[in-house]
């Protein structure tokens, strides 16, 4: 069966590129454009992983990464932050928050599928 | 009294001086009599009045400072006499 | 009028007097004191003003003019320096117990008893012909008085024998007073609070009667002053009286004058009593400044009123124009005005005579009968167990002696002296002591020797020049002294000393003797070395401000005393109750007192014993007692001055202490700043990168997508490439919205000012932002008016302006149902452009802050920052180079308006400036 993956950002042409990247590499996509709807998403979808970006309107990727992890139902959720904001303090921030990955805007397209396939075969 | 209040006191006596004696006085000696009264003496008492009210602004506007209190009666009796034994040169320990 | 009357209310008067005095001594001795306030220490100090001033200045106004002015200009420009002077006096005197000006002298200059004495010496001399002018007037006025209805001139005759003498009588009621008045008990203080009080009274009733006597004959007797000074003035006798020419000896006497009355009104005994021994309160100085002079002014208004109206009155010299205080109302029929000038006379003598009597007896008591009885008659004193009464009688011995002295003075000498003259070689005589009392205060290194040589040749200048010709006018030394000198000498006449002619006999006697006293002073205080108990005296004196330990002079000994042997020397002169109170406070105070007695406790018997018997004896009696080594100068010194450094050091530790807070406070707010700069500039490095990176991401992530798949359909291949495109014009914006800042930062643009139709301009950025709207849909509503504003100003700019505004608002909009509303209004000779949205608003506090670089309206709820923080400052800057002003009015919840405002163009066609 299809993994399937929830991409949340609020920039409609990141969101349609990685959809297309997602699909073309055989998963199944579903999309969300703020925190909240993202984690309304979560809980109707139940994703494999989650596409997640820091700066959203209304619950930013920070936020949504918390109320995930706070969830014992979704523990096996993995997450991959995505964020413009190439500091290293945001990746620290992001991975003690619960984060299992980390990709600065801009990505290689190989890299993120990459990255999403190595997480989906570790958790197995 | 504030420094300032002090310069204007110094500055109102010199001034007081120059005004009631020669040659300053020697200008108001004429026999003019402003409402009735001899120019000198109403000139004399008009610098006279002036000095005072001049006076009243300076003092009635200027705070004591608090070094210039004088000491209160009883505490200094005390405080000079307390001190006085301490003929061994030590400093007292603290500044008033 | 009755003697019987005028007696019995003269005596009334001494009896409410006394009322007043005896009810102030009981409210001091419980603590309750009511003399404690500035308005009756100020009445104290116009006992200043005496029968001299009451009758005597008419009297000289009569004949001279102006001249008797100055008597009472002095005091009031000495009243101006009393911050200086009087104060510095005072705080002196109550650190170091001083009882008189004899005692301020003598323990000035080395606790010196000598000088302490060779004053008093000099002011019983001096003060002598004064005394005799108070019992002079009381006795004149009396017997003018006596003789109501009729006024005549008369001389009060001294040709029958003493005991028929009015003035005898006068003077034997005023010893009585006196004695009961001020010489109740020995304090350790020597502060007599029932006589101030009663001199306070008496400086008022002598201030009412003499106005009321001033009004009635200025406006009663007279039309007003308008017609007395008409009269006056028509008259070619009184009309010099008018003018300056008639001063003897001119502005040089004038001045003179001026000088002795400010020294006098100063270090006269009884001045110095009431102005700084009796003084409660160094704040009650603050209201004597003006208060004082103000009570001189009021005195002495209608002096020259009373003078020319009396020689008008009594045109044919019939009556003495030194009582015509007192005549005018007698021929003016009004008794009971006249009883009341009497009245105010006699108040004006009696309070000098009781306080400078009870003064001068205290010095005499302290500074030269008790300092010769102890070097003299040591064993008959330590035989004594109790002198405290011993000491009142001294006292009492010489108020009785010195009220008959001045009576023989005036029996034998005063008769053919006028009220003035005297008065005036009494003001020469006290102004003596101002160079070792003036100078001591602000010269460390005057001394004893310099103070003894200027005093004495001072005073023998005063007495040659003064006091003896005043003798020969009397007849009691040949007249031939005065006019050609003494054996024939020329050079040596008193008047034209060294042939100095042609000033007035007191300018001639103030300049001679002030040149000897400061000269000799100067001279003696020079050379050679001070005594310690000298150097440590005037070096506590001048700097009693800054020192604040006051006890160098005991220092200087380190004996070996018992406290009980102490004890009983106190008692000796305080007698066992005071003595027994005195030890019980300082038990009190210190928590019991050693059986060895330490210098502390010798310190303070021996300013308790100064209070009573003097510093010089004082110090003679302690040494008596005090076995043992002495400790140098220089370990006093140190000690002193320790003290006074530590003082100074930690005064100025303070104050470094305080700037440095001050700079550092100011260091630590220009850090935040910085730090808030470094912290802004930060966010907006990282927002600015941020924004580039989203178009960014997006560009690369398509264009690897494409090159990924080069079979994709043709549709979705150009969607993607479209999207490449707008990404690439977004991430084009933003570097140039950048590169603008910077720009504008910098002063680095280029301006194309033009004439511009302002709604066509407005028009164009609608247009350009139409498909913002669309696609938001939000909707838009123009009032742009239908009149052609024309404005002077950079098109492109502007509409950068306006575009901006208007993205701001579609964003900012409600998602449902959004409007913008777009205005243009005149307002005054400027336009307005209004953009009005119906978003979530802005709160005020906002308001500025928007405007700032970088800054963006930070709501977590609005979660990603919806610009880069530049297109306000942007703006605003344009505007600002227009002349115009740009903000915004909102509230939270109720939308936002951006204003901005532009100058219109003036008629001739200028760019209006601000």
């Amino acid at each position: 069966m299809a993994n399937k993956i929830l991409v949340v950002d609020d920039e409609p042409n990141i969101v349609l590129s990685l959809e297309f990247l997602m699909k073309q590499a055989g998963f199944l996509v579903r999309t969300a454009s703020d925190g909240e709807a993202g984690l309304a998403a979560i809980a109707a979808e139940q994703p494999d992983l989650v596409l997640l970006d820091v700066m959203m309107p209304r619950k930013n990727g920070y936020e949504v990464c918390q109320a995930i992890r706070a969830n014992p139902d979704w523990k096996a959720i993995r997450i991959i932050m995505l964020t413009a904001k190439g500091r290293e303090v945001e990746r620290e921030k992001g991975l003690a928050l619960g984060a299992d990955d980390y990709i600065t805007k801009p990505f290689s397209t190989q890299e993120v599928v990459e990255r999403v396939r190595e997480l989906l075969a570790e958790a197995g | 009294m504030r420094q300032q209040s002090r310069e204007y006191i110094v500055i109102l006596f010199i001034g007081a001086v120059l005004a009631i004696n020669y040659p300053v006085l020697d200008l108001f000696d004429r026999p003019w009599a402003p409402f009735g009264i001899p120019l000198l003496y109403f000139y004399l008492y008009l610098v006279w009045l002036v000095l005072i009210i001049v006076l009243i602004a300076v003092v009635e506007s200027s705070e004591i400072h608090k070094s210039e209190e004088p000491p209160k009666p009883g505490a200094l009796e005390s405080e000079s006499v307390s001190r006085s034994g301490d003929s061994s040169g030590h400093p007292p320990a603290e500044p008033p | 009028m009755g003697d019987g009357v005028i007696i019995a209310s003269a005596l009334a008067y001494m009896g409410v007097l006394f009322g007043i005095a005896y009810y102030g001594d009981q409210r001091a001795d419980a603590g309750r004191s009511i003399i404690a306030n500035p308005y009756i220490y100020t009445l104290s100090l116009a006992i200043y003003c005496t029968a001299w001033t009451f009758y005597g200045s008419v009297g000289l106004a009569a004949v001279s003019g102006v001249d008797f002015l100055p008597v009472y200009l002095g005091p009031t420009l000495m009243a101006v320096l009393f911050w200086f002077v009087l104060r510095r006096i005072i705080r002196i005197t109550k650190v170091h117990r001083i009882t008189s000006i004899a005692d301020f002298i003598g323990s000035r200059y080395g606790k010196s008893g000598l000088l302490a004495g060779m004053v008093t010496l000099i002011v019983m001399l001096g003060i002598l012909p004064y005394i005799s002018i108070q019992l002079k007037a009381i006795a004149a006025s009396f017997s003018l008085l006596r003789q109501y209805p009729e006024v005549s001139r008369l001389a009060i005759s001294t040709q029958h024998p003493f005991w028929m003498d009015t003035t005898f009588y006068v003077a034997l009621v005023l010893i009585v007073f006196t004695i009961l008045f001020g010489t109740r008990h020995i304090d350790n203080t020597e502060r007599h609070e029932g006589m101030v009080a009663a001199a306070a009274f008496e400086s008022l009733f002598k201030l009412v009667a003499f106005v009321l006597v001033g009004a009635v004959v200025t406006f009663v007797i007279f039309n007003g002053p308008g017609d007395l000074f008409q009269k006056a003035a028509t008259d070619p006798d009184l009309a010099p009286l008018l003018r300056f020419e008639v001063v003897p000896g001119g502005y040089g006497g004038w001045l003179s004058l001026t000088f002795l009355s400010m020294m006098a009104f100063l270090f006269l005994p009884r001045q110095f009593q009431v102005l700084v021994v009796e003084n409660v309160n160094e704040a009650h100085i603050r209201k004597a400044i003006w208060l004082f002079p103000l009570y001189l002014f009021a005195i002495n208004l209608f002096v020259l009123p009373i003078a020319l109206g009396g020689r008008l009155v009594f045109n044919n010299g019939s009556v003495d124009a030194d009582t015509f205080v007192l005549a005018l109302p007698m021929a003016e029929q009004m008794p009971l005005l006249a009883l009341l000038a009497f009245l105010g006379g006699l108040s004006a003598a009696t309070s000098m005579i009781m306080f400078e009597t009870v003064t001068l007896s205290t010095m005499v008591c302290n500074d030269l009968v008790m300092p010769i009885l102890l070097r003299t008659n040591p064993r008959w004193l330590a035989g004594r167990s109790d002198l405290s009464g011993l000491l009142l009688g001294i006292r009492r011995a010489g108020i009785v002696i010195l009220i008959l002295l001045g009576y023989l003075y005036f029996r034998f000498v005063g008769e053919s002296y006028a009220l003035v003259a005297s008065g005036l070689v009494s003001f020469a005589a006290a102004a003596q002591f101002a160079p070792p009392i003036l100078i001591g205060l602000f010269w460390k290194r005057a001394n004893r020797r310099g103070a003894l040589i200027g005093l004495s040749s001072g005073f023998v200048v005063w007495a040659y020049t003064l006091f003896l010709p005043a003798m020969a006018r009397s007849g009691w030394i040949s007249a031939n002294f005065v006019e050609t000198g003494p054996f024939g000498l020329e050079l040596l006449k008193p008047y034209a000393l060294f042939g100095l002619e042609g000033l007035d006999p007191y300018m001639h006697a103030v300049f001679w003797s002030m040149l000897v006293n400061i000269g000799g002073l100067v001279y003696g205080s020079l050379p050679g070395r001070p005594d310690p108990i000298e150097q440590v005296q005037g070096s506590q004196f001048v700097d009693i401000f800054k020192r604040e330990r006051h006890d160098g002079d005991s220092l200087l000994w380190r004996g070996v005393v018992e406290t009980a042997d102490l004890y009983d020397l106190l008692a000796r002169f305080l007698g066992p109750q005071r003595a027994s109170e005195a030890f019980d406070r300082y038990a009190a105070d210190q928590g019991g007192y050693p059986f060895q007695a330490d210098s502390r406790l010798i310190h303070y018997t021996e300013r308790l014993l100064a209070g009573a018997i003097g510093a010089a004896s004082a110090r003679v009696m302690i040494s008596s007692i005090v076995m043992g080594e002495v400790l140098s100068i220089e370990e006093v010194m140190t000690i002193l001055d320790e003290s006074t450094q530590v003082l100074e050091y930690s005064r100025r530790l303070e104050q470094k202490s305080r700037e440095l807070e001050a700079a550092s406070a100011e260091l630590r707010e220009a850090n935040n700043r910085l730090r808030e700069l470094d912290r802004l500039k930060d966010e907006f490095i990282s927002t600015v990168t941020h924004e580039l990176r989203t178009p960014l991401t997006s560009i690369r992530a398509f264009s690897e997508i494409l090159l990924a798949n080069p079979d994709m359909e043709v549709a979705q291949r150009s969607k993607f490439l479209s999207i490449i495109v707008k990404e690439s014009e977004r991430l084009t914006r933003l570097i140039n919205q950048v590169l603008d800042m910077a720009k504008i930062d910098s002063g680095r643009i280029d301006w194309h000012i033009d004439d511009l139709d302002l709604g066509a301009l407005i028009q164009d950025a609608i247009n350009s932002t139409s498909q913002l709207f669309h696609d938001k849909a939000v909707a838009l509503r123009e009032d742009l008016g239908d009149e052609r504003v024309i404005i002077a100003g950079d098109r492109d700019r502007l509409i950068q302006v306006i575009i901006n505004l208007l993205s701001n608002a579609v964003k900012f909009c409600q998602e449902q149902g959004g409007e913008v509303i777009i205005r243009l209004r005149p307002s005054l000779n400027r336009w307005r452009i209004e953009v009005i949205d119906n978003g979530p608003g802005i709160a005020p506090d906002q308001h500025k802050l928007i405007f700032e670089k970088f800054h963006q309206v930070n709501d977590s709820h609005a979660g990603k920052p919806k610009g880069t923080g530049l297109g306000l400052p942007i703006s605003q800057k344009i505007v600002e180079h227009h002349h115009g002003r740009i903000w915004v009015e909102s509230e939270i919840g109720q939308g936002a308006t951006f204003v901005v405002e532009l100058p219109g163009k003036t008629r001739d066609g200028e760019e209006a400036r601000k």
